[in-house]
């Protein structure tokens, strides 16, 4: 009995709103402390590295996009397998949330790997396994974004999205080992250029920490964005409208 | 006589068998007479390039699987039939494969030949082809669902399922690669056949949904 | 057995409808409708244009779902839609028998035939439909009805396009079929052509309020 009411209650936008807001502050904040913590660990006091000198912080800023940017589209493929099965409405508000946030970590994992590579290997982009998936995975961000464009219906907009967010998590993984088999055929060698040599604690700390920062972050945006696109969707039911007429905005949507 | 109505379909409108043919053609020609100057003997390349062309070209005719049928409304009408959902999807598939995939594994000893993949390796060719190009309608088929009812889809259909062709391209002209190389396939055959088989899995139930969709718009 | 979100009441019933209302985007299209059609009766859906009729068709048979309300209709229905559903490269019969073929049935050639000839149209019996003029068009639509097993028809604006002898036919279709222990549902704009066994209007309406489907 209890595990359903819990669970109908998340099908409930309001509930949502109400509920989240105090996560959302919260995971905000800690975002605030872990990044600031992290950047200035990371970037000032870990020590340099022994091959790459400097150019390896930047790594504080790729790994965890990278990380975080292939957890945002299995996110999307959950919510949207989960909206398909129990027909939750949220499931769509999470996935449209987490879209833009997905789009941007993508393409910041692209740009700072680029940047990574060029002084450490000499290139600036190298066609491996990890390379390839993470590009595939911006397309298929973009993708996902132009069929909400395309779709104007909202219930229809909703369904396909989900298909194509499953699809598409299915998609990386085999992508990924695609890849890296092609190149098992031709340069064995260059699969070293992916590897990290082993760490040691000063330095995969801070990545710790700016990973825990960046994923904080994420929840606190994910959050705050759907709480912003239930209050659109719900625009012309009575408990936003008192909303929006007690003058009491700000501490609503933050 | 479903069926039979698909391939009446192909046999009077012959543009759409013979216009993705035209496209696989002209490209196979540009590509060998830009690169063939440039990269000597094209018989490395010609594996991953035979492969992409099969996919775009492919590509040209999943806009049109399910528009026709969509605009003037028989569509709707076979889903609201009595005929089993996934067998109309699975014809759906084959006729369209048999319009593209299939054409295109005939015609490939000739564009083998036109990009310097050396001749013994023909018949592989074919059966590399034969084995993925399943995989490109059936994915496709799951895009031309989506795409179906939206105006200009086309565009958006190319976009949605590029990303997710990715592998077919990957381990067919992988394939072909290691087979320029060293005679052998490699496994990726393997592979494309496994690709293939969760396209099957995969890909009927999600065009049906997705044409479900489509129909309520 | 029934379709739509409750069941039917009794075996007499074809269609059931309490409170009926269809929704495009939050947007209601019209006031509830709550109306039933019986074993050998019709109903005519009238409305302008825009005012819902082709969503209500489709909402009863569940090509849209955004409704409020419940109805219900016999699972033994034929559908025919704003678009014909004729294949343009096919000649009608070829169109004919297809339809059979999708309803489960044998492939009769000459029964097909019949039919078209029937509804006028045996020259044209072997032109493919594209070469066919918009009210050809729809009678070939027709013509695929006269054979069909299902009691409930749902069509939308049958009379359009057709001339006043097609019209007549038409209605001697409809009373064929009513007697036969059919029903029909049907959208029309057209004035004085049938006589339904009753009539509902579709009026717009304000709502105030949560809309929630």
């Amino acid at each position: 009995m209890r595990a359903k009411t819990w669970f109908h209650q998340w099908g409930s936008p309001r509930w949502f709103f109400e509920k989240a807001k105090p996560v959302s502050t919260v995971l905000g904040v800690l975002s605030l402390v872990f990044l600031s913590l992290g950047i200035i660990w990371g970037l000032a006091f870990a020590p340099e590295d022994y091959q790459q000198g400097n150019s390896f912080r930047i790594m504080y800023v790729h790994v965890p996009s990278a990380l975080l940017c292939q957890s945002l589209y299995l996110f999307m493929g959950i919510a949207g397998f989960i909206g398909l099965v129990w027909r939750m409405k949220l499931t769509d508000v999470a996935i449209s949330a987490a879209i833009p946030l997905g789009m941007m970590l993508t393409a910041v994992a692209l740009i700072t790997g680029s940047l990574w590579g060029r002084p450490t290997w000499g290139t600036w982009w190298e066609w491996d396994g990890r390379t390839v998936s993470t590009l595939v995975l911006f397309f298929l961000y973009f993708g996902i974004y132009a069929l909400r464009q395309a779709i104007k219906d909202s219930s229809t907009k909703a369904n396909a999205t989900a298909i194509i967010a499953m699809v598409g998590t299915l998609n990386i993984p085999i992508i990924k080992y695609s890849v890296d088999w092609w190149h098992t055929l031709h340069q064995p060698a260059t699969f070293t250029i992916t590897e990290k040599p082993a760490m040691p604690s000063e330095m995969w700390l801070p990545l710790l920490v700016m990973v825990i920062g960046f994923y904080c972050f994420a929840g606190h945006n994910v959050i705050s964005r759907m709480r912003i696109e239930i209050l659109r969707r719900e625009s012309r039911s009575a408990w936003v409208k008192s909303i929006a007429t007690s003058g009491e905005k700000a501490r609503y949507v933050f | 006589m479903l069926v039979r109505r698909e391939f009446i379909g192909i046999s009077r409108n012959p543009s759409l068998v013979i216009n993705p043919l035209m496209f696989l053609l002209i490209a196979v020609t540009i590509f060998a007479i830009t690169l063939k100057p440039i990269l000597g003997d094209m018989g490395r390349a010609a594996g991953g390039l035979i492969w992409v062309l099969v996919l775009l070209s492919s590509l040209t005719s999943l806009d049109s699987l399910f528009r026709k049928d969509y605009d003037n409304g028989t569509l709707e009408q076979l889903l609201l039939g009595e005929v089993n959902p996934f067998f109309l999807v699975l014809m759906k598939c084959f006729t369209h494969w048999c319009s593209s995939g299939l054409v295109m594994v005939i015609v490939a000893p000739v564009i083998a030949m036109s990009l310097g993949l050396s001749q013994d390796l023909y018949g592989s060719l074919v059966l590399c082809l034969l084995v993925g190009t399943p995989a490109i309608s059936l994915i496709g088929l799951v895009g031309a669902a989506l795409t179906v009812a939206l105006g200009r889809g086309g565009a958006l259909l190319s976009l949605l399922i590029l990303p997710i062709m990715f592998p077919v391209v990957i381990f067919g002209g992988g394939s072909i690669d290691s087979l320029v190389m060293s005679g052998e396939f490699g496994g990726g055959l393997i592979w494309l056949f496994a690709t293939s088989m969760f396209a099957l899995g995969v890909a009927p139930i999600a065009t049906l949904f997705a044409l479900r969709l489509s129909i309520e718009i | 057995m029934s379709l739509g979100n409750t069941a039917l009441r009794d075996e007499n019933i074809t269609v059931e409808t309490k409170n009926l209302q269809c929704f495009r985007d939050e947007r209601c299209l019209f006031a509830p409708i709550s109306e039933e059609v019986r074993v050998g009766a019709s109903l005519e859906v009238k409305g302008r244009n825009g005012s819902g009729k082709t969503t209500l068709l489709r909402a009863l048979i569940g090509l849209h779902r955004q409704t409020r309300g419940s109805f219900s209709i016999s699972t033994s229905f034929l559908y025919q839609g704003h678009k014909l559903g004729l294949d343009e490269s096919m000649t009608p019969v070829e169109n004919l028998v297809w339809f059979q073929a999708l309803n489960g049935r044998k492939a009769n050639q000459s029964s097909a035939f019949r039919n078209i000839d029937f509804l006028g149209l045996s020259e044209k019996a072997d032109t493919p439909c594209q070469f066919l003029s918009t009210g050809q068009k729809k009678k070939v639509s027709i013509a695929r009805w006269l054979d069909s097993d299902k009691k409930l028809w749902l069509l939308d604006e049958p009379f359009t396009s057709l001339d006043s002898e097609s019209s007549n036919v038409l209605v001697s279709i409809f009373d064929q079929h009513l007697v036969n222990g059919g029903s029909i549902v049907y959208s029309n704009h057209i004035d004085a052509v049938y006589t339904p066994s009753s009539e509902v209007r579709l009026e717009p309406v304000e709502l105030e309020g949560i809309v929630e489907c």
